[in-house]
């Protein structure tokens, strides 16, 4: 599913953010990506997610190649994935509907069809009754869900998620992860950056440790 | 396109910045009816001056030493031009009738008196008077009594071919200059069009990056991202020229309802035109056009300078 071939990247400085990266991912696996700060998960989570471009190196997700990839192909790989943020990302002047209801609307689905999905994903994420409230009235883990629920609208082969619990307190955090647990049972390909460690213990998942924009070691 | 989406765009881009769009509508409006007014005055300007020009005579101001003999003839070859018609004799009794006009009483009596007097009648000129042949379209006649001054002037026997030469070159040098700030003047308002809008966009855009970061980290195509701006800056343009071609119709009603109030401009009411629909509907296109061309420049920047790959890679 997602294969890195001696990726490096560089930003002028130079800083050396990935040093010859070497990953496989299969298809409907869950991986951790751990490591501390500035170890490099955000670059890698930014690549994969096509928002960045290795210096050298290949780096190629499902059937696209990911290396200078622009344009409507740029478009169509990130209609693909879904993609969840720390931050969330959510439209602000958008209700959650709204918001779970974007990448469908992208794609151009019927008004009919957007309604039903997201209605019933809505109801899978447990925010059935969120629909028209606006993301500032919700919780940080609410928030978090939607922004899953937006993820996951479009039934994408791949989520990749960058510290999804980084702003919840532990027993959100935990709900989250059974979450995207629960999507990688349904055959859902799951990436997820995070520093925390305790919590990838507690899942018994494969993890990946960077340190320094290297791999260090990680566990199947 | 979802219209839902597109609607939801246009509402919060008036309720973020209704000031600005009215101000901008006021802006673009008043642009575009001078436009329109600089558009009506061209088009009514030569109008006028072919008018004026299918009303004016040819006068051949006869040598003193022609006879009577000699002045038929002339007359009968004149008349066998088929550019002229309406060919006749005037001489100096003609003149002062003609000067006498309509003017007021005490004016005409000393007028008749001066018909009467043998001796000044002698000392004014004799000629030829003729109309161009009005089979010739109007807006070709000036240039053509140029053109038959010059040759019937070299006839034996005419001294002067006279059809107000000066006051038609002179009328014809000020409409090239006005049509040359017109047009200046219209290419100036297209690119303050063109500026506006772009500006516009630029400021809607700039409220909105964090907005189109999003739909871009989520794939939105540029189509998509593009639509809604582009479909705010069109309407706006329409809703200023609908506002603009309106004050310039009734701008130009009561500038024809006073024309023809007074029986010395009835004629020129009668002669100048307004708008037609397909001048309207091929202005506005021109307008909304100017308008699409600076929302698309404006996003072709964002696009170069702000795409979600650099301003991450940046971060």
């Amino acid at each position: 599913m997602i294969s890195l071939s001696h990726v490096y990247k560089t930003y002028p400085g130079p800083v050396h953010a990935l040093r010859d990266i070497d990953l496989q991912v299969g298809k409907g696996e869950f991986v951790f990506l751990t490591g501390p700060s500035g170890a490099g998960k955000t670059t890698l989570f930014r690549m994969m997610c096509a928002f960045d471009q290795p210096t050298s190196g290949k780096l190629q997700v499902g059937e696209h190649l990911l290396n200078g990839i622009t344009g409507d192909e740029l478009a169509s790989y990130r209609q693909s994935i879904g993609v969840v943020f720390q931050d969330y990302k959510l439209l602000s002047n958008r209700t959650v509907f709204e918001n779970v209801a974007l990448p469908l609307l992208i794609r151009g689905d019927r008004t009919q069809t957007i309604h039903s999905r997201v209605q019933e994903m809505l109801e899978r994420v447990g925010l059935s009754n969120y629909a028209k409230t606006l993301p500032s009235a919700l919780s940080g883990g609410e928030q978090q869900r939607t922004s899953i629920a937006r993820a996951l609208i479009h039934q994408p082969n791949l989520l990749i998620a960058d510290e999804p619990t980084g702003n919840l307190d532990p027993d959100l955090s935990d709900q989250i992860i059974t979450l995207l647990e629960k999507i990688c049972s349904q055959g859902t390909t799951v990436v997820v950056a995070t520093h925390d460690h305790e919590l990838v213990k507690r899942r018994r998942k494969r993890w990946i440790r960077l340190n320094q924009g290297q791999l260090e070691g990680g566990q199947q | 396109m979802n219209l839902r989406w597109i609607l939801n765009h246009l509402q919060a881009s008036v309720r973020h910045h209704f000031f600005s769009y009215i101000a901008v509508l006021s802006v673009m409006s008043f642009l575009w009816m001078v436009g329109l007014g600089i558009y009506l005055s061209g088009k009514n300007a030569d109008a006028l001056l072919t008018l004026w020009g299918t009303s004016q005579e040819i006068n051949f101001f006869l040598a003193d030493n022609v006879s009577d003999e000699q002045k038929t003839k002339l007359t009968e070859r004149i008349a066998a031009d088929p550019r002229l018609e309406a060919v006749q004799t005037f001489d100096g009794r003609n003149l002062i009738q003609e000067l006498r006009g309509d003017k007021e009483a005490d004016s005409v009596a000393i007028y008749n008196q001066m018909i009467e007097d043998a001796e000044l009648i002698a000392l004014l000129p004799e000629g030829i008077q003729a109309q161009l042949n009005a089979n010739f379209p109007a807006q070709d006649k000036v240039h053509l009594m140029k053109e038959i001054a010059a040759e019937w002037s070299q006839a034996s026997g005419i001294v002067q071919a006279s059809y107000g030469h000066d006051f038609t070159e002179q009328f014809r040098s000020l409409y090239q200059f006005s049509n040359l700030i017109f047009t200046a003047l219209l290419s100036f308002l297209v690119l303050v069009s063109i500026v506006l809008s772009y500006q516009l966009t630029h400021l809607a855009i700039s409220s909105r990056k964090s907005e189109i970061e999003i739909l871009e980290f989520i794939g939105a195509t540029r189509r998509f991202i593009w639509s809604p701006f582009l479909i705010e800056s069109l309407l706006l343009a329409s809703a200023a020229f609908v506002v603009a071609g309106g004050l310039t119709y009734l701008g130009f009603q009561s500038v024809q309802g006073a024309l023809a109030i007074s029986p010395w401009t009835l004629e020129i009411s009668k002669h100048i035109s307004n708008l037609t629909l397909a001048e309207f509907l091929a202005l506005a296109v021109l307008a909304l056009g100017m308008s699409l061309v600076g929302a698309f420049l404006s996003l072709k920047k964002l696009q170069a300078k702000d795409s979600s790959t650099r301003r991450l890679a940046r971060s």
